[in-house]
């Protein structure tokens, strides 16, 4: 395999514990910082030659959550990395139990291209702030950030714990060959399968990051205007390529009726009259991109939008009405700025019609009624939830953000990024004397020492409390 | 085999009524799965008794009493386990919720292993109802008669629909794995586990593998070397070595390697007295196929202890090797088995890069007076859990997740890590 040299080595510092140290995670980590802001300039560049994404969407959705992902890990990293001490029993009533946090060793990330710095940089930091050496594979998609990662990257970083290798398909296969200790993947369900797969022939663990189709059900009793921006905010952000965009709408023929002109207004607010002359619209990231998300439009017929333009790769921010179950737009993650919306009766329907599909990563519900909102969310299962907007969740990095089924496997941000790349390590510390408490447990057994051992093991139950 | 599709498919619609998610109806059937273990004890024991020569206490001992445990621990804690956690929440959120709220999963797969048949199964099955899932359970068929109490018993105390039993060997756990669950826990060896966890990344399935290893047993010239010797001479040979964190080999200097032997002999003799096939205590190697694989691994071996073997009864006596190298047969697999090498090593240095030569394993044992040296040893070496001072006993400790690392496993569960995974 061609990169089973650069394996070895990282892990042979690995195992030399240079990255053990809170001082040098802080380092590794302070340089990560600096690459964020001495190269501000060139990944705006890059991300809009790659996507043609507005400046303000790359300082937000990827500038800014690096920082605040970097900042929070350095202010608690030291909190973070101490044992966790636990309950005891009886029995071990004198010892040290705790949980330790221990690096993996040499983790893989593999990063997609629709939020190429965000998407690498976070889980890098969780996995720097867990002590692990890392193999940083940036998608080939978004060329021009692959190449900055590249280049520049490994000069902020140790050569002998960090390394970024460029590949295609292929490559990435062969890659994949070697063993770590673990691997952490942002991409589609198909891949994530594949990754799992190869994955278990070395009982890799792993963190999957998927996506799938994010319903986002409108009640009848909610302030349209608020509903309109915040859902084609999100839809529209990044051309569509966001995996916790609201994929589809479901609401009542009437909620539809009040959303469309709602829907109309915010787009020409946020875009203009031509989207396209906007500069803060993005495009589609590549052309085989663009001609699938292109095919999806022959479903139902466009109320809003529809133009497309090849050679730019844009398509209009368009939102899709009549459209069926089995249309093409229903078939699929859209990853596109293109909003169908689909008619049901009641909130009932709403929720059967999600649970009938795959578990999506993120669920959205506009209600001003808590009932409602509450219903939704007790009655179906997504990786993650958000009422009366959409993407916020995400933006907390107290919110652990992760899939469920297809969507995903793992979650991280914050807290959980060191937590996801850590090993919990449980460690019983005894001491040699007081061997007579330990007597009940030789052979030869005897019956009558049963009550002494369960006495010193046992948890007791509490009483019942019955103030409710 | 359609039968398990249609078991996991009736599952799954009964997962899907809605019934399991109260508390109120988890902790009704893990009030039925207490009353089991009560009101069937014997009948329990005897099976856990016939398929491994287990003596009455030992069985309570060692598989009953946690079952019991972890059931009171799980009864009572549940209602706070489940509660939604609340998030932190910066300037643009101040006004709103935000918190995390552990769900059901959907339908869970337990597979069993045949070592401590009883606990191996039951252990996960709690920690999976308390979640609010419906679950599989296949038992290993390798300790039958368990195997059929198994079967025998869940579905007279729990739902039947949305807790099946299934039992069979390779080709109906095959099967099985070919329908799509929404977590799988599997104990068992690592040559499997990879089977369970590629066929579990079909459908992208979560896994928690519960897998072995060497666990490698370190004794420092400065430590309480009797004391030392009982508690692994105990852990070693409990459950004739068949224990999947029992102390698998010993590390230390050549100066008291037969001080060692000394001590864990004549604890040998304090435990199963004079004639160990005459003690009541004393298991048995669970079948022939393993009797023979542990037999293999004496070959070329110094035997400073044991050595006997009776094949007519699977009986293997406790048996130590002296001046053991790393490359020899013994020290290939995980031995399961009550044969315990020594390996002498010149230093702490040697003993961890040793460790750490090996694949990843799911314990770790210590023994010094020396603080400082506990703490580095554990600090230069990587496993699923770590006990200094004696072997075994972090896995009794239920606020301690259980699990395994590289080879050795992946996930953990006991107690409220049970309920989160």
């Amino acid at each position: 395999s061609p990169h089973a040299g650069l394996v070895s080595r990282l892990r042979a510092a690995w195992l030399s514990g240079k990255t053990r140290p809170l001082e040098y995670r802080v380092a590794q980590l302070e340089a990560l910082g600096r690459f964020l802001d001495e190269k501000k300039q060139d990944i705006l560049e890059a991300t809009a030659l790659d996507m043609g994404k507005p400046p303000f969407e790359v300082e937000l959705s990827e500038i800014s959550i690096c920082r605040t992902e970097l900042n929070h890990t350095l202010n608690n990293l030291g909190t973070w990395m101490k044992d966790k001490h636990v309950e005891k029993n009886w029995a071990t009533q004198l010892d040290s139990a705790f949980i330790r946090k221990d690096p993996y060793g040499v983790v893989l990330i593999i990063a997609p291209w629709n939020y190429p710095i965000n998407l690498l940089l976070v889980p890098l930091i969780g996995a720097i702030a867990a002590g692990n050496c890392v193999v940083m594979k940036p998608s080939e998609i978004s060329r021009n950030v692959e190449r900055l990662v590249a280049e520049s990257l490994p000069r902020y970083l140790d050569k002998d714990c960090f390394a970024v290798v460029t590949a295609g398909t292929e490559e990435t296969t062969r890659l994949l060959e070697n063993k770590f200790d673990y691997i952490f993947f942002t991409g589609s369900p198909s891949v994530g399968r594949i990754i799992m797969t190869a994955a278990a022939k070395h009982l890799t663990p792993v963190t999957l990051e998927l996506g799938g189709k994010n319903p986002c059900y409108v009640s009848d009793t909610c302030d349209v205007q608020n509903v309109a921006r915040r859902v084609a905010w999100g839809r529209f952000f990044n051309a569509g390529q966001t995996c916790v965009a609201p994929d589809y709408v479901l609401c009542s023929a009437e909620m539809q009726e009040k959303l469309l002109p709602a829907l109309r207004e915010a787009i020409a607010d946020f875009y203009g009259p031509n989207p396209q002359e906007s500069p803060d619209f993005g495009r589609i990231v590549g052309d085989k991109q663009f001609q699938r998300v292109q095919a999806l439009l022959r479903s139902g017929r466009a109320a809003i939008g529809g133009q497309t333009d090849a050679e730019a790769r844009y398509i209009a921010p368009t939102v899709l009405v009549d459209v069926q179950q089995d249309d093409p737009v229903m078939q699929e993650e859209i990853f596109g700025p293109i909003l169908p919306i689909l008619t049901v009766a009641s909130v009932d329907d709403a929720i059967a019609f999600i649970n009938a599909r795959e578990r999506p990563l993120a669920l959205y519900v506009f209600s001003s009624c808590k009932k409602v909102v509450n219903q939704v969310l007790e009655r179906t299962s997504s990786g993650g939830f958000c009422a009366n907007d959409t993407i916020m969740h995400m933006t907390l990095t107290s919110l652990p953000f992760g899939g469920i089924g297809q969507s995903g496997l793992g979650r991280y941000h914050g807290r959980s990024s060191f937590e996801t790349f850590s090993h919990p390590r449980s460690a019983l510390l005894r001491g040699a004397g007081r061997e007579a408490l330990n007597t009940p447990r030789y052979p030869p057994y005897a019956p009558h020492r049963l009550p002494l051992l369960r006495a010193a093991t046992e948890t007791r139950r509490h009483p019942a409390c019955t103030l409710l | 085999m359609e039968r398990m599709q249609q078991v996991v498919g009736r599952a799954r619609a009964a997962f899907n009524s809605g019934r399991c998610r109260s508390l109120e109806f988890r902790i009704q059937q893990l009030k039925a799965l207490k009353r089991m273990v009560q009101e069937k004890e014997e009948e329990i024991v005897a099976a856990i008794k016939a398929d491994l020569h287990k003596s009455g206490p030992s069985a309570y001992g060692h598989e009953i009493l946690y079952v019991m445990q972890d059931l009171i621990l799980t009864i009572d804690k549940l209602p706070s386990w489940a509660a939604p956690r609340p998030a932190k929440r910066d300037l643009l959120t101040m006004r709103d919720e935000a918190y995390v709220s552990p769900e059901p999963l959907g339908v869970v797969l337990i597979i069993g292993a045949w070592n401590y048949p009883f606990l191996l199964v039951m252990h996960p099955l709690i920690g999976a109802i308390a979640a609010g899932n419906a679950v599989v359970t296949k038992p290993s068929e390798i300790a039958e008669n368990t195997a059929r109490v198994v079967a025998d018993l869940l579905p007279q105390y729990l739902d039947p629909e949305l807790y099946p039993v299934v039992t069979g060997g390779v080709p109906e756990t095959t099967e099985l794995l070919k329908q799509r669950f929404d977590h799988i826990l599997y104990t068992g060896n690592s040559t499997v586990g990879k089977i369970v966890m590629a066929a579990a990344a079909k459908h992208l399935t979560p896994v928690t593998l519960e897998l072995g290893g060497k666990s490698p047993c370190y004794i420092d010239k400065d430590c309480d070397l009797a004391t030392a010797c009982r508690r692994i001479t105990w852990g070693k040979y409990l459950n004739c070595g068949q224990t999947c964190i029992a102390p698998d080999y010993i590390l230390c200097d050549p100066s008291i390697q037969s001080k060692v032997v000394e001590n864990i002999k004549a604890t040998l003799q304090e435990l199963y007295g004079e004639d160990v096939k005459k003690s009541p205590d004393y298991e048995r190697i669970i079948n022939k196929h393993h009797f023979r694989r542990i037999l293999g691994l004496l070959e070329g071996q110094k035997i400073a202890h044991g050595g006997e073997a009776d094949e007519a009864t699977c009986f293997i006596a406790p048996t130590i090797l002296t001046d053991v190298s790393p490359a020899s047969k013994v020290m290939e697999e995980e031995i399961f088995g009550p044969v315990l090498p020594i390996l002498p090593v010149k230093s702490v240095d040697e003993a961890i890069e040793l460790i750490n030569s090996r694949e990843k394993p799911l314990a770790l044992y210590v023994f010094s007076n020396n603080k400082k040296l506990i703490k580095r040893v554990i600090s230069e070496t990587s496993s699923g859990g770590v006990t200094a001072n004696d072997v075994v006993m972090h896995f009794f400790l239920s606020t301690l997740p259980f699990g395994g690392v590289g080879n050795s496993g992946m996930g953990a569960y006991h107690g409220k890590h049970s309920f989160d995974t």
